[in-house]
């Protein structure tokens, strides 16, 4: 009876073409992404007057292929993206179970993190951390994760202190199971449906904040493809050659898109009410 | 009240404190900003006197003691590089920051409310497709990128707006317009789904039953519910609108705070960024404690606690 | 009997391929009270919301041989004629005045603002008009109260403020929406006496709707009851608890605790489901659940009449078993 839900199907479309493509780089890209082609430098679009067949989507200022490099900066997004997304869950989801559960005081102090983190302007948070601690994968990826911990510890914070009244906990714990036990056997698993939609979420918000930081040149080495660094080298280029910005903007765009249609249709799904 | 505003006052006064904390650790645990500060061939002697002169050769805790009584007296130390008040500086940026902010909250306001309504009256038809489209494309475009996009099309081929700068008011058109763009389309989304909730309401069906105008049961019944959760998400949004200046000040050269910020990182001024982040946080803060106040003039069922 | 103040023939509604009223007929006169039963699904919310001309037109289709409110005809009145007719001729009392009352305004303001539309009073007229109605409706201190939002109310007090709005505009008819269902039992009892006095104190057309039969004794002078969009009985109210004729009025009266019946006799539920309401029903719509049905159960029955202003819609009231 349920319509299709043809907004859902869009975004896991999109999201399956993206993991493919990053997935395949090395065979259907068709050149080295650091490959210069010396003789072709700020070739337009092949469709454009000028475009050179061997490069469909144009070349940047030092003649690198704007296609191959787009397809290989697709693995910096979605790996950045989903693993900051992962340790921000498992970092704000623990953190919300542990408000949540106990109450009083651990309450205060995690509610206390929550607050100063959302009080920290995050760019500039961001940019500190990279600009101190300098960038490399795995710093932006925790800088991202401190981004998003938070949507993580509020929601389930919020659910644990609602499912922790219910009775089967109750039964549970006059019973005697232990804390743990309960947390993980009865209070988690009621929690995951939305921490599945914050997941998916926060994978768009890392993916959009990812590329901006890299616009900014702060974060991952700008030497490896990634589809923020695109941005910030064609904006000097913006006038003559709108090529090179413009498409990894819209690889990012429909990349987030993807992400934010299934997160729109997980939460209809796991709560009818909701759907609106 | 009174009690209320002292509680609250309280926990933004702790809030800040954390903030605080935080930065002063993160700016501590990166090094010793003397050897930034002084030539490489600078004597030793010459180092410790540097160091004793801006504090550094205390004990970090006391360092940190001391910047938090500097700072509750407006004073948050010099910047290494400008040899200026932080405050100063800051204050002086932060101006065109909230000028940025401000246009743009305005125009997520108004677009959101006009574009999350009518998607609720249309609900289902061929307009709240086009709108929930947009909002789609407004959240998954990302912002520098529209920024980038714009300059194009207006600044360059059309030339009917200035590329950068705030020389003129028409400067502030179109990194607002960039700005304000994942706002709009939040706050659209959001009262939407209100609004539809809202008009599904018993209370609705109530003020229609008691013969009043259309206009007035929207306008005074509904909308007024659907606002509640849209005033929680403004403010929200209001200091994300901040944070997210930054990136788009490096755009379009908008002298505000970011741009500070990212100068002062790329010369390991502490101090200044310190301070930035600082009175950015207390920005934030200082809305949120405004938006609970609102709230609770729009919602009698919240009590002041 | 005087032209009635409601008056309904064959009300057919229909929410897309559901049809949730098939032909109820009713008519109301000044004074009188109805009592209109069923189950949820029933169709008895949907009957009353086309009295108020409140269907939702994109999502629900009404239609009726005659539809009229003293006088005036429901079906082809302007948005204007109905606006005068809701809060004014009519007054709607509903289930849960929780969910019923506009949390963010004042019980005063909530009154006032029907004053201030159907009786064209001023601001300051219409503060004093609400304290007074709720005087009226046995709000203890109404001045105070005038002042407070519905959550400070308790649950009897806030059905007391939602019958003070319904009785802003001086309607003849009030239509009562289980007013107290969503009430505790010890209130319950104080609403019904709240609401039976002012119906014959102004001599108000009452429409009272409900699921529970037992309630209607006290309040309705003629008790209708509707089944799957259908009526299937009406009745005086004396006639109808002496004598029900029609097998369900039979299950609902059996299903009404009764005190001076042995324990295991109480509370015997209709076995089975109402019928689904998007699909055509074929003959009778009860027969599937009637103990008493036979072959000419087929043959949809026609309301049949059993006595003076008494009618079932069932073959057994020719045929009993």
């Amino acid at each position: 009876m349920r319509p299709v839900p043809w907004l859902g199907v869009l975004g896991s479309l999109l999201i399956a073409v993206a993991v493919a493509v990053a997935v395949t780089a090395p065979w259907i890209a068709p050149a080295k992404p650091t490959q210069l082609d010396l003789r072709a430098r700020l070739a337009p679009p092949a469709w454009v007057d000028g475009g050179k067949s061997n490069h469909l989507l144009g070349t940047d200022n030092v003649g690198r292929d704007v296609l191959s490099r787009v397809i290989w900066g697709s693995r910096i997004s979605l790996t950045v993206g989903t693993a900051a997304a992962l340790l921000g869950m498992l970092l704000g989801s623990t953190l919300g179970l542990l408000a949540g559960y106990f109450r009083g005081g651990v309450d205060a102090v995690i509610s206390w993190l929550i607050n100063v983190q959302l009080a920290f302007p995050f760019t500039l948070l961001a940019i500190f951390l990279l600009g101190t601690v300098g960038g490399g994968f795995a710093a932006v990826v925790v800088v991202l994760a401190l981004a998003t911990w938070v949507n993580y510890a509020r929601i389930v914070r919020g659910q644990v202190l609602a499912i922790r009244e219910r009775d089967y906990v109750l039964a549970a714990r006059a019973v005697g199971v232990p804390t743990g036990r309960t947390l993980l056997r009865y209070i988690l698993p009621n929690t995951a449906a939305p921490i599945v939609v914050v997941a998916s979420f926060s994978t768009a918000q890392a993916i959009l904040t990812q590329a901006a930081l890299s616009f900014l040149g702060v974060g991952i080495d700008p030497s490896v493809p990634s589809w923020g660094a695109m941005l910030d080298e064609g904006r000097n280029y913006l006038q003559s050659a709108w090529w090179i910005a413009v498409f990894p903007g819209l690889a990012i765009a429909l990349t987030v898109l993807g992400v934010n249609l299934l997160g729109d249709w997980l939460r209809d799904w796991l709560d009818p009410k909701s759907a609106a | 009240m009174s009690t209320f505003l002292v509680r609250r006052l309280f926990s933004a006064c702790l809030v800040l404190l954390g903030v605080s904390l935080a930065t002063f650790m993160v700016a501590r645990s990166t090094g010793d900003p003397i050897t930034l500060l002084v030539p490489s061939n600078a004597t030793e002697a010459a180092r410790t006197e540097l160091r004793a002169h801006l504090g550094l050769d205390q004990p970090a805790p006391v360092q940190y003691a001391l910047f938090l009584l500097h700072a509750v007296q407006g004073d948050l130390g010099s910047s290494f590089v400008y040899k200026q008040r932080v405050l100063d500086l800051v204050v002086n940026r932060l101006g065109a920051t909230f000028e940025l902010a401000l246009a743009a909250f305005a125009i997520a306001l108004v677009l959101g409310i006009g574009l999350g309504m009518l998607a609720a009256l249309k609900r289902n038809t061929v307009v709240d497709f086009a709108i929930t489209a947009f909002t789609m494309m407004g959240l998954a475009i990302p912002p520098f990128w529209l920024g980038l996009i714009l300059i194009i099309v207006f600044a360059v081929r059309l030339q009917v707006l200035p590329v950068s700068g705030s020389d003129t008011a028409a400067a502030v058109i179109l990194p607002a317009i960039t700005l304000s763009l994942q706002s709009t389309a939040r706050l659209a989304r959001l009262l939407r789904s209100s609004m539809i909730e809202v008009l599904e309401a018993d209370y609705i069906r109530t003020a229609r039953a008691k013969g009043l105008m259309g206009r007035r049961v929207l306008w005074l019944h509904a909308f007024r519910n659907a606002l509640i959760p849209l005033v929680t998400m403004a403010g929200l949004e209001l200091g994300d609108l901040i944070s997210s200046a930054v990136v788009i000040e490096a755009i379009f050269a908008w002298p505000g705070l970011g741009r500070l910020a990212i100068t002062a990182v790329a010369q390991r001024d502490f101090p200044l960024l310190q301070g930035a982040v600082l009175v950015a946080a207390a920005c934030f803060v200082t809305i949120n404690l405004l938006v609970d106040w609102l709230y609770t003039r729009i919602d009698p069922r919240v009590v002041l606690r | 009997m005087s032209a009635p103040l409601l008056a309904m023939t064959n009300l057919q509604v229909r929410f897309g391929a559901l049809h949730a009223v098939r032909g109820v007929s009713l008519a109301v006169g000044a004074g009188e009270s109805l009592g209109i039963v069923g189950e949820s699904g029933s169709g008895k919310s949907a009957t009353m919301l086309s009295v108020m001309g409140l269907h939702d037109r994109r999502a629900a289709w009404v239609g009726a041989d005659q539809l009229s409110v003293g006088g005036m005809d429901v079906l082809s009145a302007g948005e204007d004629q109905l606006r005068a007719l809701r809060g004014g001729q009519v007054g709607m009392v509903f289930q849960d005045p929780l969910s019923a009352l506009n949390p963010l305004f004042t019980a005063g303001f909530q009154i006032a603002e029907v004053l201030r539309r159907h009786r064209d009073l001023d601001r300051r007229q219409a503060r004093e008009g609400a304290v007074a109605l709720l005087a009226q409706v046995g709000v203890p201190d109404p001045k105070r109260r005038a002042g407070q939002y519905p959550h400070q109310f308790s649950g009897g007090m806030r059905q007391r403020v939602m019958i003070a709005t319904a009785l802003a505009g001086e309607p003849k008819l009030l239509i009562a929406d289980e007013p107290t269902t969503a009430l505790d039992v010890t209130v319950q009892a104080e609403i019904v006496r709240l609401i039976q006095d002012i119906q014959e104190r102004s001599r108000l057309g009452l429409v009272w709707v409900t699921h529970d039969l037992a309630l209607l004794a006290r309040i309705a002078d003629r008790v209708m009851v509707l089944y799957a969009g259908q009526v299937v009985e009406q009745a005086p109210a004396a006639e109808l608890y002496a004598r029900p004729r029609h097998p369900y009025t039979v299950g609902l009266l059996s299903t009404v605790a009764r005190l001076d019946q042995p324990r295991g006799q109480r509370a015997r539920a209709i076995p089975g489901q109402p019928p689904r309401l998007d699909l055509p029903i074929v003959g009778c719509a009860f027969a599937p659940r009637c103990p008493l049905r036979f072959e000419r159960c087929l043959e949809a029955p026609p309301l049949i009449e059993t006595g003076p202003d008494a009618a079932a819609a069932c073959w057994r009231v020719e045929t009993p078993a």
